[in-house]
């Protein structure tokens, strides 16, 4: 979806495997990270999807300026009290109705993170309506 | 951020070793010697194939396997699952390793949350670039719209600095 979106807008995409964030940061290929949120507290922690407190840890170790896209609340005071969905398991064992993985094995899926907020360099507060 | 909403120990996960599966049988052997009952395994994409075989190779030596996306690792570092990490390298010496693709994030996120990291030489050493269409396509089916450009590293230099020990 997001690369359709980042086509449509006339963005240049090269898309990489989850497991390449680090070694494109590495190479100098990012000079910044730019994240969603789904959740924001009101000491600045957030959650988002899965995948993204490694890619603010990462970004932190190379020096990447971080930036996360708020909406402002304090109804949550901190990231520790953010509720994290799992999913089935299913949806890591299970591709197109196929078993990918052998019977016994087990599968977790957390949804979602929760990044403190001293990884963040900038919050960017966005009106959604 | 809807329906089941418990955490990982409530699914009976326990803090362990997390691993990328292309890890050779004596790694394996070691690993089963230590009696750790649970380990955490990446899927190691573009392919699955690693973690296929290992899931199998460690089944039969009684170790349970828990599959994990590539992009969790960060998670159960922050949860404190993680007790070491065991990763593939196809070069190594004291300096670093060129670890199978992945081994930086588990690297820079084992000394950000002081976990020991040991390097192991891998299984299968073949193949350091992967071709777009193994990242495009899964199961033979296109998984993103239209043409799109792909970069598909498989192997990364880890600086010695984050590694306990090359073994």
């Amino acid at each position: 979806m997001t690369c359709w979106e980042l086509k449509k807008a006339g963005v240049d995409v090269t898309l990489i495997a989850d497991n390449a964030v680090a070694t494109v940061m590495a190479d100098r290929m990012v000079n910044k990270v730019i994240v969603g949120s789904d959740r924001n507290c009101a000491n600045g922690d957030f959650a988002n999807k899965i995948g993204t407190y490694q890619i603010a840890v990462l970004a932190r170790e190379f020096g990447i300026p971080f930036y996360v896209l708020t909406q402002p609340s304090s109804k949550i005071r901190s990231g520790k009290d953010i509720p994290i969905e799992m999913r089935d398991e299913k949806e890591i064992l299970i591709y197109q109705g196929k078993r990918v993985f052998a019977s016994g094995v087990k599968g977790l899926y957390p949804g979602f993170d929760v990044v403190p907020h001293d990884y963040i360099s900038k919050a960017v507060p966005i009106n959604v309506n | 951020m809807s329906t089941k909403r418990h955490g990982a120990t409530k699914q009976g996960i326990k803090p362990s070793v997390l691993l990328h599966g292309n890890l050779t049988d004596a790694a394996l052997d070691a690993l089963a010697k230590k009696k750790v009952g649970q380990v955490f395994l990446v899927e190691g994409r573009p392919g699955l194939k690693a973690a296929q075989a290992a899931s199998r190779r460690l089944l039969k030596r009684k170790i349970k396997p828990v599959v994990v996306a590539d992009n969790m690792m960060g998670f159960l570092f922050a949860r404190g699952l993680v007790q070491e990490v065991w990763w593939p390298y196809r070069v190594g010496s004291d300096e670093g390793i060129v670890g199978d693709i992945g081994a930086l994030i588990a690297g820079v996120l084992a000394k950000r949350h002081k976990v020991p990291f040991y390097g192991f030489p891998a299984r299968e050493k073949t193949g350091f670039v992967g071709k777009a269409k193994e990242l495009l396509y899964f199961a033979n089916k296109q998984v993103v719209p239209g043409t799109l450009k792909a970069y598909v590293p498989l192997t990364e230099w880890l600086p010695g600095k984050y590694i306990t020990k090359v073994k």
